[in-house]
């Protein structure tokens, strides 16, 4: 399918810089809700590993818009000059995007995805706005908390390779436990005054307390929204979600309304090509039976 | 100017610095082209579609962009690790490159894809539970998140560059051992919290600033 790819500037000063990617107009296009790419961390809205292009491209052969830009501070966009708080100001970009495709597309419902930090925001914003008609919510950040690394702890030691390993001398079930120390692992070394760092976004702002994502969750669902969750299997993030939405999810799950997809031998970023292939089906097919 | 990118994870991790460089060239009245390569970042195309020559051209569209945009035939190419490489390829080939900054070129393409295999299977190693890489004497088709198709990976192999071959008036080589803790395409704080590179830089800025006045 042909598509076509613009970048747009937006916001009050025309500082926020997004690329959109469009099919062909259509009629069938015109009932796709668009989709919108939320930034990872500090990375610009190419996404880690360049996930979002290929997001992108993948959703609007499927007939969605898709939106990806950068944040105030991050990648191409400018800082704010007020001194908003990242979560504030996250928030207030995702809805000025929506905003812009709603008046410029005639798009009236959106669906918000993200990677890690992206996903924070994506449930954030999702939560707060009814024109958000789904979320996929990849590898969202997480706290480990005290038991994660016990429950990493227990799956080796069931884990038959993990004893190979340890025979071999190169064993991770005791790293697991020193993995995750109690007190914070102790920072880079600071950065010499030839290279500095600069102020960067507080994303443990937009982290919501446990008891709050799964407010957040659970109101998502109940509007009749959607909610794709993907997770690398060792992750804490699907640590979580074992701990704290399993059950609850159980009845969305089986309704369709909630769809969990967990990838092996993956790292947070789904560094493995092979399984970037998978992620991005993942989505598109939830996206579909959402969108459609 | 135009700036020539680095490849793969280092590009992630250096945009932010060479938007900052584009940024404060500008301030010193340059015209500043940055641009993604087919295949990578916002331009068309797959990464496995990805070839040397291809990228070469995209350059020398990239310059005939900015001498149109500035309406001046004079232009400098700005490159970082690969991209410092392609530049001073582009450079020898074309003959009418003004001037030339190297920021850490690979100067041996074999020992550099050598790297991205091990760093490769090392990340995976600690961080992808059990997947491995490509095996000994198996080709090299992804490194760090990012495909490497064939004929990129054949190309990059027979890549040779000697910086000492640049008079020192024409061209730039930063090293970053002159500039410690200044490796922003590797780093983690280039990836997790924002690095500029402040000293490499004013460096870049201000021998341009004198070499093109």
């Amino acid at each position: 399918m042909l598509l076509r790819e613009r970048t747009l500037l937006f916001g009050d000063a025309k500082s926020l810089v997004g690329i959109i990617t469009e099919p062909a107009p259509s009629d069938e296009v015109q009932a796709r809700p668009a989709v919108i790419l939320l930034n990872s961390g500090i990375l610009h809205r190419v996404g880690p590993n360049r996930l979002h292009v290929r997001l992108a491209r993948r959703l609007a052969e499927a007939g969605f818009p898709v939106m990806r830009f950068d944040y105030s501070g991050i990648g191409d966009s400018r800082p704010r000059t007020d001194s908003a708080p990242f979560a504030r100001s996250a928030l207030a970009e995702t809805r000025e995007c929506m905003d812009l495709l709603a008046a410029s597309r005639r798009v009236r419902k959106f669906l918000l995805a993200g990677i890690c930090s992206g996903a924070d925001s994506a449930l954030s914003a999702g939560a707060q706005d009814d024109r958000v008609t789904g979320v996929a919510l990849i590898e969202p950040y997480a706290i480990p908390g005290p038991a994660f690394p016990l429950y990493q702890y227990r799956r080796q030691i069931l884990d038959p390779r993990s004893w190979w390993r340890l025979l071999r001398g190169r064993s991770e079930i005791l790293g697991s436990l020193r993995a995750h120390p109690a007190e914070p692992a102790p920072s880079d070394p600071p950065a010499a005054a030839s290279a500095a760092l600069e102020p960067t976004p507080d994303f443990d702002s937009i982290v919501p307390s446990r008891g709050e994502f799964v407010r957040r969750v659970k109101g998502l669902v109940e509007r009749g929204a959607g909610v794709c969750f993907v997770y690398s299997s060792e992750s804490p993030a699907y640590f979580n979600y074992l701990v704290l939405l399993r059950r609850e999810m159980r009845r969305p799950r089986a309704k369709g309304r909630v769809r969990v997809q967990v990838l092996k031998q993956t790292d947070h970023v789904f560094t493995p090509l092979a399984v970037q292939d998978v992620l991005v089906e993942t989505v598109r097919d939830w996206a579909l039976t959402i969108g459609s | 100017m135009v700036i020539c990118n680095p490849f793969g994870q280092e590009y992630i991790r250096a945009h932010r610095s060479l938007r900052e460089l584009a940024k404060r060239l500008a301030e010193t009245g340059f015209h500043v082209l940055r641009f993604d390569y087919f295949g990578c970042g916002d331009s068309g195309g797959d990464g496995d579609e990805a070839t040397l020559d291809q990228w070469l051209r995209d350059i020398s569209a990239a310059i005939a962009e900015v001498q149109e945009t500035s309406s001046s035939p004079k232009f400098a190419l700005v490159g970082l690790r690969l991209g410092a490489t392609l530049s001073a390829l582009l450079a020898a080939q074309r003959g009418d490159v003004e001037r030339l900054v190297l920021w850490d070129p690979i100067l041996d393409g074999a020992a550099y894809l050598k790297e991205l295999r091990v760093a490769h299977e090392g990340w995976l190693r600690d961080h992808a539970q059990g997947r491995r890489g490509a095996a000994e004497g198996e080709p090299l088709r992804e490194a760090l998140g990012f495909s490497i198709s064939p004929a990129l990976a054949s190309c990059v192999e027979q890549l040779r560059l000697v910086p000492d071959d640049w008079p020192s008036a024409k061209a730039l080589v930063i090293d970053h051992r002159s500039f410690p803790g200044a490796q922003v395409w590797v780093h983690e704080d280039g990836v997790n919290r924002i690095l500029v590179p402040h000293a490499v830089l004013e460096s870049i800025t201000s021998w341009l600033g004198s070499a093109c006045s």
